[in-house]
């Protein structure tokens, strides 16, 4: 297999707080592919939008650092490039698009002027061209009337079309690798679809990863190659869609499916659910992090921090106890 | 919406769970208050300010002496009785409050009203306290002469100004006009300020309109040329009482009477949102009736902004009160103020008496400078979310 | 948009009568009749018969108040032989006609521009800043007192129409305050971005301290201490006058030698500045510190919203950033707060005045005040609260044309 796209490796950010260090990412590695659809999925809190902040080289010091690790883009490392650099791969080859479409476009210039303003920072082309272009994205995310919405300011759109043209500034100099970060969360649930289907073919049009962060995991149902389950600050499980859909092997993500809405399904049932709150990322539980709310904890589970490994069914996981727990059986056992 | 999207409601509870409970709230909010090393600092030295201000006859100097002795005069047994209470009374509460263990606004709200009481009754003259006018006295020396511009000395801390008088009797004594004007524009800016904003906020339509624009009209009068006039045609009024005319008094209520309109405006704005909350509907499903729905459920969570806003203003008007004797149109000669000593302060330090002037304008400065760093921290303390930075 | 300007203009007005009625009343209060220090003068017995016909003086004093409002309102003959053009070019000169150039030109413009809708910003910009030429425009037609002129009256000191004495110390007080203003912008606003920039520096924090304390200082203190070290004692070490205390000229200005078209030589322009510099610092000290308060506030508030870190996801340098995305946020605010500053700067300046011999609105005002000169009283404090409320109107326009998002209704 070629070289992957992206190539995480322990990647560590902190920030101080006057309450203490939070370890909002604490040792986190992946790989994405060329072209390849991956998820990223946990409850609010647990490092994902840290994560794609990190990989963008968006943490903010002094409260933020990124301690340790290594993002290897395309044969680089993010990590070592200079801010110039850097500056050319954000936007141009890694595009970010954020939750809230409402306050994520500058109020005071019109949508030409900020997806003008994208293409001319990063394609060799003139005024005009670049406005032919930012038109023809307008149009590719189906914003009818592209050309005179140009000249139209934020606020004359509503949610749905604000993601729309953050799609379009996002896709418009062809990023090899798009972030989303929960990019339908604001949207009610008849938009979340088309924007979520509109994103993810016009990404395979053009060959780009995608990188979608949700906290819900009936989002990236369907949408998915590959789903990684992230819980405070570490990734805990990762495999493909119907590895993780169909044979949960992590009581968490085993827990996430119990209480998901699902979009292609009419009627939902809760099975069962996560009990209790998320842990402190500034004095994390010893042992396993999920210990204090998984129905299975052991003694060992409070003494070692499991690691991520090859399950016997094939996805990683990390948890002490994946290959002796069925959670399966328990889930149809639930279910009946 | 979706199930895992409600995972940061759970906190949302916490967190109104804790504001149904004052005491756990003012706990927080006392912890969040210390954290603010200059607010507390300011709180202090505030309260010093207060304190010596309220009880200057015990400060000042004694004419007969030959030179200054300092210490009590004589005063009635019920002057230095309620004087001794009110000590021991403040030690107390600002023990309780250093050490965390103040319970409820009421207590401290209660404190500020006691002293305002007692040192309107003093200033109407039926305590002994305004007849000790020491600082008015020119002070002797052994063969008789008036000690005229004195420079700081061991006896005499401050000097003495042009006339042979004290400075630091009257540093202290004009205190009291900045502390008239503290209380008593605070107490008008918030009630005024909050009857009208909520009742405004409260009753939409013809109410509103009304006191809103009635508010715009206050808010439109230019507040140095109004205040300038009425302080110049105070002293002639002959409906009104002797206090009111002479001391700081008129002053003070004049200022509160024109500087509520901003408090009023940022009250309803409050109210306005708040009506429309969830936990507002339901008390009103609840049967609960207006009076309720505004004292038990808007108003205590109006509270944050008004309090701030009430601070930042008293400090503005002390500052106006001492503009106004600056120019000769607030206080009058002989009681002393800070603004008034500045001016006549500021006549002798062209040749080279620097003391009057900077004693007062030091005292002037470092009080609304106080003021406002308490305004300050309590911004911070009632409003944490405005100090933290959102990603 | 226009139906809003115009309902605001009726507030306004309104506002004004409250005034009016709130000074002229408290007026009536005071002891005595302003005429009493003119009787003292056996000159002046026929003057006193005139003012008493003229204000009404023996009348209940909501008669006098209606001959007073009737007499504001009322425009007198202005002599018409001059003709507007002679008096543009002879008796004004070259600064009439570029204020009266200037409120042509917006005036034209906004006509123009009326029918045609602009898109481009710097074009509504400029837009919303011609409202302020017309204003000027209008000061200078006024002030010129050759096109229109009101009944304002005689003062009851004896110094001439009152028309001419506000005016006239209008336009000072406007020398003083908008140096001030210029200041405290020039200065202010860059250290508030400044600040915000460096969050949590060493700079910041001294600037957050110093700010405090100078905008918990009153004004009067820093324009006394101005005095004290930057004029007496400066002279003292260096013995070199540097700066004046008092007064806008010296009194040989008029003898230095002047310089092109009437206007001023270097040399008066030298002896302007070392009168104007202390004034107006002390005034510009205060506005300063609440402007790089404010400026660092809302920068800040700019620094941490979604559309930066969309303009930083997008690969933009930190100074496109800045200069484009942020600065144009982070000013929007800070202009609604200048626009209303100027009822501060007034009120700064009756203080400042008065410290300083300015011969402007403010010292007028308190003369006046002093010997209960109510025809002068009620036109400074008339035209104080005109200028607030224009300044008010003015800052909703400004807001409107550099914020897309605001609509009147
Ligand atoms: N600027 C910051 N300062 C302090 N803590 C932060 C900051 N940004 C994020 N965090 C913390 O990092 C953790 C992970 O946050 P985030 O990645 O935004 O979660 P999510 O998975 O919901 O996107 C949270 O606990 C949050 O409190
Ligand atoms: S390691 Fe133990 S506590 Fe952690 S998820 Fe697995 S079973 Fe639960
Ligand atoms: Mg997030």
């Amino acid at each position: 297999m070629a070289e992957p796209l992206l190539n995480v490796e322990d990647l560590r950010t902190y920030f101080s707080t006057e309450e203490g260090v939070v370890k909002a990412v604490d040792g986190v590695s992946f790989k994405v592919n060329a072209g390849e659809r991956r998820g990223v999925v946990g409850e609010s809190g647990c490092g994902k939008s840290v994560t794609a902040m990190s990989i963008m080289r968006l943490i903010e010091p002094p409260a933020g650092e990124i301690v340790t690790g290594k993002i290897e883009f395309d044969g680089r490392d993010l990590l070592q490039l200079p801010e110039a650099e850097m500056q050319e791969v954000r936007g141009g080859e890694i595009a970010m698009i954020f939750q809230d479409p409402m306050t994520a476009l500058n109020p005071v210039y019109t949508i030409g002027d900020q997806l003008i303003e994208t293409i001319l920072l990063h394609q060799d082309v003139s005024k005009s061209e670049a406005r032919q272009i930012a038109i023809g994205t307008l149009a590719d995310v189906q914003i009818p009337n592209a050309a005179a919405r140009m000249e139209d300011y934020p606020h004359q759109f509503s949610g749905g079309m604000r993601q729309r043209v953050m799609i379009a500034m996002g896709l418009s100099c062809d990023p090899k690798l798009l972030i989303a970060d929960e990019p339908t969360t604001a949207l009610d649930v008849t938009t979340q679809a088309q924007i979520m289907t509109l994103m993810l073919e016009l990404a395979e049009q053009r060959n780009t990863a995608v990188l979608l962060i949700t906290h819900d995991l009936g989002v990236v149902a369907g949408f998915c190659d590959t789903i990684q389950v992230m819980y405070a600050g570490a990734i805990v499980e990762r495999g493909t869609g119907d590895e993780i859909f169909h044979n949960p092997q992590h009581p968490y993500t085993w827990g996430l499916l119990g209480s998901m809405t699902r979009l292609d399904e009419t009627q939902q049932e809760r099975l069962h659910s996560v009990r209790g709150a998320p842990p402190s990322l500034i004095n994390p539980p010893k042992g396993c992090r999920f210990g204090p709310r998984c129905d299975f904890a052991t003694d060992i589970c409070r003494e070692a921090l499991p690691i991520l490994h090859q399950s016997q069914e094939g996805q990683r996981v990390a948890c002490h106890r994946a290959d002796e727990l069925d959670l399966k059986a328990l889930a149809i056992g639930a279910a009946s | 919406m979706t199930d895992r999207g409600s995972a940061a409601e759970p906190a949302l509870d916490v967190a109104e769970g804790i504001s149904a409970e004052p005491i756990t709230q003012w706990d927080l909010f006392v912890t969040r208050l210390r954290r603010h090393r200059l607010a507390t600092i300011a709180f202090f030295y505030i309260s010093f300010v207060a304190y010596v201000a309220l009880m200057a006859p015990l400060f000042t100097c004694e004419k007969n002496d030959t030179f200054c002795g300092r210490g009590p005069v004589e005063m009635s047994l019920l002057t230095t009785v309620i004087m001794l209470a009110i000590t021991a009374g403040a030690i107390y509460l600002a023990y309780r409050a250093f050490v965390g263990k103040l319970r409820g606004a009421a207590i401290a709200l209660s404190l500020v009203g006691l002293v305002g009481v007692i040192f309107l009754i003093s200033s109407w003259g039926f305590l002994d306290i305004p007849r000790v006018n020491h600082y008015a006295d020119q002070l002797p020396d052994e063969s008789g002469r008036i000690l005229v511009n004195i420079a700081p000395r061991s006896s005499l801390p401050l000097g003495t100004d042009d006339l042979g008088r004290d400075v630091l009797s009257r540093v202290i004594h004009g205190g009291r006009a900045s502390l008239a004007v503290g209380i008593v524009v605070g107490a008008l800016v918030a009630l005024l300020g909050t009857v009208v904003g909520s009742l405004a906020g409260y009753y939409p339509g013809v109410v509103d309109q009304s006191l809103m624009r009635f508010t715009d009209l206050v808010l439109g009068l230019p507040l140095l040329p109004v205040a300038i006039v009425v302080g110049r045609v105070l002293p002639e009024l002959r409906f009104l009482p002797g206090f009111l005319k002479q001391g700081a008094w008129g002053i003070a209520v004049l200022l509160g009477l024109l500087v509520w309109g901003a408090l009023a405006r940022i009250v309803r704005a409050e109210f306005l949102s708040l009506r429309e909350k969830e936990f507002v509907e339901a008390a009103r499903a609840a049967g609960a009736n207006d009076r309720r729905i505004i004292f038990r459920h808007i108003l205590p969570n109006a509270l944050s902004p008004i309090i701030v806003q009430t601070t930042l203003i008293v400090g503005t008007a002390i500052i106006v009160e001492a503009a106004l004797s600056f120019l000769g149109f607030g206080v009058r000669p002989p009681i002393p103020t800070w603004g008034g000593m500045a001016a006549s302060g500021a006549a002798i330090a062209v040749r080279g008496f620097w003391w009057e002037l900077v004693f007062s304008a030091g005292a002037l400065i470092t009080t609304v400078l106080a003021i406002n760093f308490i305004g300050d921290g309590l911004r911070d303390a009632l409003d944490p979310t405005q100090t933290i930075e959102r990603k | 948009m226009f139906a809003y300007i115009i309902r605001r203009l009726v507030y306004g007005i309104v506002t004004l009568f409250a005034l009016s009625l709130v000074v002229f009343v408290l007026i009536q209060f005071s002891g005595g009749t302003p005429l009493d220090r003119l009787k003292l003068n056996p000159r002046m017995q026929p003057v006193i018969a005139q003012l008493t016909e003229q204000w009404g003086l023996d009348k209940p004093w909501y008669e006098q108040y209606f001959i007073w409002l009737k007499n504001f309102v009322t425009p007198i003959d202005v002599p018409s032989e001059p003709g507007l053009t002679v008096v543009l070019f002879g008796k004004l000169g070259i600064r009439s006609w570029v204020a009266v150039a200037a409120g042509v030109v917006a005036i034209g413009y906004s006509v123009a521009t009326f029918f045609i809708r602009v898109k481009a910003n710097w074009w509504r910009t400029f837009r919303a800043f011609s409202i302020i030429g017309v204003w000027v425009a209008a000061f200078w037609i006024a002030k010129s007192r050759v096109v229109f002129a009101l009944n304002w009256g005689e003062s009851f000191r004896g110094d001439g129409a009152v028309w001419d004495n506000v005016f006239g110390a209008a336009g000072n007080t406007f020398r003083l305050g908008l140096t001030a203003l210029a200041i405290a912008l020039i200065l202010g606003i860059p250290l508030g971005i400044y600040q915000a920039i460096k969050q949590y520096s060493f700079f910041d924090q001294m600037g957050t301290m110093l700010s405090f304390i100078t905008f918990s200082t009153p004004i009067f203190i820093i324009g006394v201490m101005l005095q004290l070290i930057l004029a007496y004692q400066l002279e003292r070490w260096t013995g070199v006058k540097v700066f004046y205390v008092a007064g806008m000229t010296s009194s040989g200005y008029a003898e230095l030698e002047r310089g092109l078209f009437g206007l001023p030589s270097l040399a008066q322009w030298g002896d302007v500045i070392q009168h104007l510099t202390l004034p107006a610092l002390s005034i510009a000290a205060i506005s300063m510190a609440g402007y790089s308060r404010f400026q660092r506030a809302s920068m800040l508030e700019v620094m941490h919203s979604d559309y930066l870190r969309t303009a930083k996801a997008k690969g933009l340098p930190r100074r496109t950033i800045i200069v484009k995305h942020a600065l144009r946020n982070a000013l929007i605010p800070i202009v609604t707060l200048v626009s209303l500053d100027i009822a501060f700067i007034i009120g700064g300046a009756i203080i400042t005045e008065s410290i300083f011999g300015w011969p402007g609105v403010g010292r007028l005002y308190i003369g006046a005040i002093n010997a209960i000169d109510y025809p002068t009283i009620m036109a400074v404090v008339m035209a104080i609260g005109a200028g607030v409320v224009v300044m008010n109107i003015v800052a909703d326009i400004l807001y409107g044309v550099l914020d897309p998002r605001v609509r009147y209704d």
